[in-house]
């Protein structure tokens, strides 16, 4: 009976051990029970469309669409562009209207926003000490500070948000228009007070003398 | 490390110094050789950092970016009127200066700006750096990089080929030892016996076995139940999803090593149902100027012998993007990328992003996985609505300093008191929220 019981048990142990060997393909999609339950008939966003001749979901929008909210931007991808744009374009909000409360919040998306699309070259003070910078990945990023680019203001940084500017390229259609006069504001503030880095120079110190 | 490199360069240019009239006369002596070239008196490990945060944004010294190559500039121009140049290009362009108003027109009048800034020795430190960084690179075993290494290749293909060599090497295995027993029967003086007969007469007797029988079809049953119960249990499910995308995008080198958040690429997770696969022109951003070909292997030889790697070249070639003119294809017929969606929800079931990100404040890692160490992404959660109910009913919903809970916050506050309010307190459970 013993001996019944033993051999029984090897038996499911295997059975068992067998089954765990059989893996799924990590790179195939598992079994769906009922497809028409998971799949709509509609289109989504990237799925690809056989009734396109590109075979895209997402389409473009027809030539002369203007979206909703859109706010024209007149100056065009040139020097001439540039030139007029660091001359005459402003700020289309009146801060001196805003209150402190309100100026504290924009300030903090702008902030925000600012560390999500430019720190990692401009750098979190605006030094142009990112993390692509120190790592020697993208090199002569410039510093905000008046010292160092004496010749720009408010349009011009707008200006090239909008359109690039040597290797730095068009961040249009990452930012709105709000959020893009939002991150000026920011790169004027940091312009303004070019306050060291505690953090670096921390680094710093402690690095040198291992050097 | 810094400092013993610009030790060596100090060192080298005070020997210079020195050696001065010797030199001169062997540059006298090569004169016909490099005839614009002139000799620069500059520190080059300062020239390399002054040349990094002012220059490298234009000018690269193999290739031309925005503006030209500068590796070989001191052979092109006298230093005079590169000083000249670099302070105030514009200035020397009104003066007249033929050279000056050639080289604005052949880059179709862009403006550089101007260096006033930078002293006499500054602008002779970068020179120095253009000569001494433009000096090739020992590239150990230059040859060869390109192609896969031939045995990690041919891994696969190896084991089947050892596979098949052990069973001819079994089976030969078996018919030498039947000829052996036939042999010693044989000298017994017993009747021999063929294979087929061995292992007929064996497979009568094991299927005469009662107990054979039995505990052959437990086994059998058993791992059959247990291969339909897991499978049955895995349908619909897809953690660990990993399938191999027509680019090889590493999310560790982007979103890990170099930082860049989330949101930089997927902008529209912050206000869209979708988090957005980017379009090419916002990996064109950083690979305009990033191609790859700085990428050094772990012993410190370039991987792709100075080209741009295959994998930007894809971009390159999705978009339209010419390398060498660094400029856009004109009317050229864009591929887009194609992707292959991991995370994919049944259409039975709704999840917007923007409400979990901007709203929620969630961070993307909750769901996602620690997707800044993936190479290659996988999908880290199993998405059943068992995982999504379990979030909700313990996560807590961040109404501190966020706007968009500041009313329903003073209402809920009065409702439950100090409790903590969870994503089922606000709704997070209702049925219609997430199926309609």
């Amino acid at each position: 009976m013993k001996k019944t019981f033993l051999i029984l048990g090897t038996v499911l142990a295997l059975a068992l051990v067998f089954g765990t060997s059989c893996r799924r393909d990590k790179t195939q999609t598992a079994l769906e029970y009922m497809p028409n339950m998971y799949r709509g008939p509609a289109f989504e966003a990237y799925t690809s469309n056989p009734n396109f001749e590109d075979g895209l979901s997402a389409r473009k929008p027809v030539n002369g669409t203007i979206a909703r909210g859109y706010i024209p931007y007149d100056y065009s991808n040139s020097q001439q562009g540039y030139d007029s744009a660091l001359a005459y374009l402003k700020t289309p909000w009146d801060l001196r209207s805003f209150t402190s409360e309100e100026k504290e919040l924009l300030m903090q998306d702008a902030k925000e926003l600012y560390t999500i699309f430019c720190s990692h070259c401009h750098g979190e003070k605006g030094d142009g000490n990112g993390i692509l910078v120190e790592r020697e990945k993208i090199l002569g990023v410039p510093s905000y500070s008046s010292e160092k680019l004496p010749n720009i203001t408010e349009g011009s940084i707008y200006h090239v948000i909008m359109y690039g500017k040597n290797i730095m390229g068009s961040h249009a259609s990452q930012l709105s228009h709000d959020e893009r006069w939002k991150i000026v504001q920011y790169v004027l503030q940091l312009r303004n007070d070019p306050s060291p880095n505690p953090v670096t120079a921390s680094v710093e110190e402690q690095t040198n003398p291992e050097v | 490390m810094n400092h013993e490199k610009q030790g060596e360069n100090l060192m080298r240019t005070s020997f210079i110094a020195r050696s001065r009239s010797l030199l001169f006369i062997v540059l006298l002596a090569l004169t016909p050789l490099v005839s614009m070239a002139f000799e620069v008196q500059g520190d080059a490990a300062n020239g390399k950092a002054i040349f990094n945060a002012n220059c490298a944004s234009c000018h690269k010294l193999d290739k031309k970016l925005v503006g030209p190559a500068l590796g070989d500039v001191t052979e092109r121009r006298e230093l005079d009127w590169l000083v000249a140049w670099i302070k105030d290009n514009a200035a020397l362009r009104a003066s007249g200066d033929a050279d000056a108003k050639a080289i604005f027109n052949e880059y179709n009048g862009l403006v550089m700006a101007a260096f006033p800034q930078l002293s006499d020795q500054d602008i002779n430190d970068i020179l120095a750096y253009t000569v001494e960084g433009n000096k090739p690179k020992v590239v150990v075993n230059g040859g060869g990089n390109n192609s896969p290494d031939p045995n990690t290749a041919a891994s696969g293909d190896s084991n089947l080929v050892v596979l098949i060599s052990l069973s001819v090497f079994l089976i030969l295995l078996i018919f030498l030892l039947v000829k052996v027993k036939n042999t010693l029967k044989a000298v017994k003086g017993d009747p021999t016996s063929t294979l087929l007969e061995d292992s007929n007469f064996w497979t009568r007797t094991i299927l005469r076995s009662k107990s054979f029988i039995i505990l052959a079809s437990i086994f059998v049953s058993v791992f059959l139940l247990r291969e339909a119960y897991y499978g049955m249990m895995g349908v619909g499910l897809n953690a660990h999803y990993q399938p191999v995308q027509p680019i090889a995008f590493s999310h560790k080198i982007h979103a890990g090593d170099n930082k860049v958040d989330c949101n930089y690429c997927h902008s529209s997770a912050r206000f869209s149902k979708h988090s957005g696969i980017p379009s090419t022109n916002v990996c064109m951003n950083c690979h305009m100027y990033i191609d790859g070909s700085e990428i050094q292997t772990e012993t410190g030889e370039l991987k792709y012998n100075g080209e741009k790697s295959p994998e930007i070249a894809k971009i390159y070639n999705a978009i339209g993007w010419d390398p060498e003119n660094r400029s856009y294809i004109p009317d050229y017929e864009e591929k887009p990328v194609k992707w292959v969606r991991i995370h994919n929800l049944p259409d039975l079931a709704y999840f917007n992003h923007a409400q979990h990100v901007s709203a929620g404040q969630v961070e993307c890692q909750t769901c996602h996985g620690p997707i800044q160490e993936m190479e290659e992404v996988y999908q880290y959660s199993p998405l059943t609505m068992g995982w999504c109910i379990n979030c909700h009913r313990e996560t807590e919903v961040q109404v501190e300093s966020n706007g968009y809970y500041a009313e329903l916050h003073a209402k809920l506050k009065e409702k439950y008191g100090d409790e903590p309010i969870t994503v089922e307190k606000i709704g997070g459970l209702e049925c219609g929220k997430c199926h309609y």
